[in-house]
């Protein structure tokens, strides 16, 4: 298990690095690095003092010693608009952004898996169709035009929910979150359901297939066989079973709702690092869109090492395959 | 004859014309078309047919766990009297795996790959008694004892893949043991397994239900299986019970033609070097049963009659018809293979 | 089936039940009525993109023929010069029906293109891939990999942010977003072609290389692609809107659906619902169209799901 974790650690390192390479030769290499991190509103004079304070009158294999070695120091540059450390400005946007994935990934969980599980267990049901194609739409539908449409319905006509911005934050641990205060969640409430739309789709669909798959198993007709209640064999013997991948996808997933994550904070002003990203870009603000990036991919990367170590604690098959089982 | 049926009691198992079906595009598939038969505490009955004879459908029919859309169309199943298909779904699960418990096929598949065999087996317990999880895992332990595993407290603690099928199996009868049923379906537990673990676990189970005086109803298309383990032997053929009786009986002198060549199809009860005969043909699809005998189209001594469905009785020259037809020997034929001439065997 | 008597009456047409294979193919497809409307659906769109500037009343594009009077009037409504705005008028007081239409013409063109592209790039390496193996194919998959790890709006972003606007840098991104997928998909299946019968033959005939990958591999690995060829179309599609959208798309110049909808982002919230509704039917129509179509072609192809 250890040599497990250590060798994805490798892994992952390698893609970071790898990672790194790309977009050092992106900023610096392919675009002018001068007018991807100086401010081109800049005189002449900072202009030079800029070139040689990042060394860019330096050859390229030190000037990418020095890229890595600042960012490893957790230096990426300073915003050009705020002039406050793009890492910092980053970190402060992150916990809404955070918050915003982890609501809508809620959503999906505790809507798609229960309807996933019914049609399922139900395949051929009024209801259980209605499921399906609401899951096609759910897939087909584009997020941003969604988001609009909830906008318009909740916010316009109904005028229910709030169309815009965070609400009232509380500080949790030093961290303004929005989820306990009630105006917070009436501004959570739409974006977040915007976001999770996609993912209530792939949830229903996993968890339906994946029932599917687990009732006609011969354990558990054998379950069945011993008596158990209905409660117990779905509650237990079902779920622990299909749990394992959807574990993963709700895992991997959490990555592309950060991404996605962009296009609902730019519609509904969730003032998130998707919308900073998107700020920053129509800014020309590139230290921030560097920094952006390589957070992001940082993140990517550790997800996707959190999903696999959990993936093989979850599954006894896999988990004790090294450790030596008695076959 | 034992004690019981002498006694005039009512059978502890008693299946009476029970029929299954599966409705498909072609019209309902009965793959169980009215079976009979009854079964004493202590008795082992062998139910015996080809694949697709039924016989597996009649275990799944007893415990009322038919696949859907299948259903059962008609008969009772009486435990102890109680018609166990007019029960509701509570009280029928309140029956299953405790008073009777099935085992199924292939040890590979009947467990649960990702929960405990510990959670597997207190489940069973806890599912019918109040009991505290740790009286529950006692027994539970006991049951793996009793089926001759090795370190049990081990083997509570192991995954299903951790363990060989053998031992898989093993779990399997003491999950079905564990509280202490009346009767135990066993879908031929042994067919997936090696030869040598087969022996044993026949012996053992043979000596398990004997002491726990559990009524065994064992499903198996192994006739030489049942030569050593059952009292009573059921042929099953295209969804009915052609031909039953006491083991010995029906062995040595079988009055169904397709006794006759399911016995002759077995190399260890033949003697060596003579060829090995052969049904003719395929078992009919049970879509479009042909009227009249179902083995008419395979079967060497088909007359005109038989274009008639034979009832289930005993053959005339061992004391004609009569009989409730589900505990004598009985054959379901017009023209029965003659019994050998005495002194014969 | 086969035995059908010779008929004596004159000349009798295709004889039922010895369909040709497309008969048969268009049969399977036609039994589904849902995939049959959203045939019909898409080439009634496909008809409208492509003859744009004959079905709509307005060059939406030509600032002569724009009255900024009629600016944002509801759907049905009549404007200035007495013309009907059949789905109404965005701020400029431009037909949103002609502007629709010629948004349609752009984004399923940038879609279209997009894919073949990629299609053909991802063709390439997956067959170079498959057929040279080793380090090449290690580095190839490697690198799809890598890509496919990251979700295709992040990557097109980041793309487009370092590129810039323009519809060549669009179209240059959706390509870098969709390509890996073709050259895993052929890589997938010329590795399982490669080690057929015909290969061989073909290598001991000593055919160049070429030769046996371009006209003996390619048409065996082409059937997967054509399956998801069209969902990646609904995707690219989807992908640019998002994009322009956010307004790092197409630029003003080249206005898809996409730019639509962001145009009428602003007038949403005052109730002028019809600037970004009717643009956002029009995309959701497009790919709903195209992806139930695909699906259906996916399982009438497939003939490991068919009866």
């Amino acid at each position: 298990m250890l040599a497990f974790i250590l060798r994805r650690l490798m892994q992952s390192t390698g893609v970071l690095f790898v990672m790194s390479l790309l977009v050092f030769f992106g900023v610096y290499a392919i675009g002018n690095p001068v007018d991807i991190l100086v401010n081109p509103n800049a005189d002449q004079q900072d202009i030079a003092r800029a070139i040689a304070e990042l060394g860019l009158d330096q050859p390229l294999y030190l000037q990418y010693w020095h890229f890595l070695t600042s960012a490893l120091s957790g230096d990426l540059g300073r915003s050009f608009s705020t002039g406050i450390p793009a890492l910092e400005l980053i970190f402060q946007r992150m916990p809404a952004t955070l918050e915003l994935a982890a609501a809508s990934m809620a959503i999906a969980i505790v809507f798609g898996i229960p309807l996933g599980l019914y049609a399922g267990l139900r395949p051929e049901s009024k209801l259980a169709k209605g499921i399906m194609a609401g899951s096609i739409l759910g897939f087909s539908l584009p997020t941003f035009w969604v988001g609009l449409m909830l906008i318009m319905v909740f916010s316009v006509w109904l005028g229910w929910l709030p169309p815009t911005g965070r609400g009232d934050t509380v500080d949790l641990f030093g961290v303004p979150v929005s989820f306990l205060t009630l105006d917070g969640w009436t501004h959570l409430l739409l974006p977040a359901t915007n976001l999770a739309l996609f993912n209530l789709a792939l949830l229903i669909r996993l968890t339906r297939a994946g029932t599917r798959e687990v009732m006609v198993q011969d354990y558990i007709r054998f379950a069945r066989a011993k008596g158990l209640s209905d409660s117990r064999i779905i509650g237990v013997h079902v779920l622990k079973n299909i749990m394992i991948p959807i574990v993963t996808i709700v895992g991997l997933e959490f990555g592309s709702v950060i991404a996605f994550a962009v296009v609902t904070e730019s519609i509904f002003a969730w003032p998130g690092m998707g919308k900073l990203l998107i700020d920053s870009i129509n800014q020309l603000d590139r230290p921030v869109i560097v920094a952006y990036v390589l957070l992001i991919v940082l993140m990517f990367v550790l997800i996707n090492l959190v999903v696999d170590v959990l993936y093989s604690l979850l599954d006894p098959r896999i988990r004790l395959a090294d450790s030596g089982g008695t076959r | 004859m034992t004690a019981a049926a002498a006694s005039g009691r009512p059978p502890l198992l008693r299946v009476e014309g029970l029929c299954t079906g599966f409705p498909s595009r072609a019209g309902m598939l009965h793959a169980v078309d009215g079976v009979d038969f009854s079964l004493d505490r202590g008795e082992i009955l062998g139910l015996v047919g080809e694949s697709g004879s039924g016989k597996s459908v009649t275990g799944f029919s007893i415990l009322g766990l038919v696949d859907p859309p299948g259903r059962i169309l008609g008969g009772r199943v009486l435990l102890d009297g109680v018609d166990l298909a007019a029960l509701d779904e509570p009280a029928r699960r309140a029956i299953r795996g405790k008073r009777i418990a099935m085992i199924f096929q292939d040890p590979m598949m009947t467990l649960n790959p990702v929960l405990r065999i510990d959670t597997q087996m207190i489940e069973a317990v806890t599912a019918h008694e109040a009991t505290g999880t740790a009286q529950a895992r006692e027994r539970a332990r006991a049951a793996l004892v009793q089926v001759g595993i090795a370190a049990p407290d081990e083997r509570l603690l192991a995954y299903p893949h951790q363990l060989s099928g053998g031992m898989r199996q093993r779990v399997a009868i003491a999950i079905a043991l564990v509280n202490r049923p009346d009767v135990i379906i066993a879908d031929e537990p042994t067919t997936a397994l090696d030869v040598t673990i087969q022996g044993q676990i026949l012996h053992e189970m043979q000596a398990l239900v004997r002491e726990s005086g559990t009524a065994l109803v064992w499903i198996t298309h192994d006739l030489s299986v049942v030569a050593g383990l059952a009292d009573r032997v059921c042929v099953m053929y295209a969804g009915r019970i052609v031909e039953s009786g006491p083991v010995d009986a029906v062995l040595d002198a079988p009055r169904h033609p397709y006794t006759r060549g399911l016995i002759d199809s077995v190399p260890a009860m033949n003697p060596r070097g003579r060829p090995l005969a052969q049904i003719p043909g395929n078992a009919p699809s049970p879509v479009d049963l042909p009227p009249g005998c179902t083995f008419r189209a395979r079967c060497s001594r088909a007359i005109e009659r038989c274009g008639d469905m034979p009832p289930l009785e005993a053959p005339a020259d061992e004391g004609g018809g009569g009989g409730d037809g589900t505990r004598a020997r009985t054959v379901r034929c017009w023209n029965p293979v003659p019994l050998p001439a005495q002194g014969s065997r | 089936m086969s035995a059908q008597p010779a008929s004596p009456g004159p000349a009798v047409a295709p004889v039922p039940g010895v369909q040709s294979p497309l008969r048969r193919f268009l049969a399977d497809f036609a039994a589904s009525r849902v995939a049959l409307g959203a045939a019909v659906l898409l080439a009634a769109i496909l008809f409208a993109a492509l003859f744009a500037p004959l079905l709509s009343p307005q060059d939406p594009y030509d600032l002569a023929q724009l009255d900024i009077m009629d600016s944002k009037l509801e759907p049905g409504a009549k404007g200035a010069a007495g013309n009907t705005f059949v789905l109404g008028s965005d701020e400029q007081g431009r037909d949103l029906w002609s502007a629709i239409l010629y948004g349609l013409r752009i984004s399923l063109g940038v879609g279209v293109l997009a894919t073949v592209v990629a299609m053909a790039l991802g063709t390439l390496v997956g067959l170079a891939s498959a057929w040279i193996g080793g380090r090449f194919d290690a580095l190839m998959m490697r690198i799809v990999d890598l890509q496919l790890s990251f979700p295709a709006i992040l990557v097109a972003l980041v793309l487009l942010a370092v590129l810039g606007q323009g519809v060549d840098k669009v179209v240059l991104a959706l390509v870098i977003v969709q390509w890996a997928y073709y050259a895993r998909t052929v890589r997938g299946s010329a590795l399982v072609e490669r080690n057929r019968e015909y290969i061989e033959a073909a290598r001991c005939l000593a055919l160049s290389p070429a030769r046996i990958v371009l006209r003996h591999l390619l048409p065996n690995c082409l059937p997967p692609l054509i399956v998801i060829a069209p969902v990646q179309v609904a995707h690219a599609i989807a992908l640019e809107a998002t994009l322009s959208f956010l307004g790092l798309g197409m630029p003003i110049t080249s206005p898809s659906l996409g730019l639509l909808i962001a145009n009428g982002y602003t007038q949403l919230l005052s109730g002028k619902y019809w600037i970004s509704f009717f643009p956002g039917v029009a995309l959701v129509l497009t790919i709903v169209a195209i992806n139930l179509v695909g699906d259906h072609l996916r399982d009438v192809l497939n003939p490991r799901l068919s009866r």
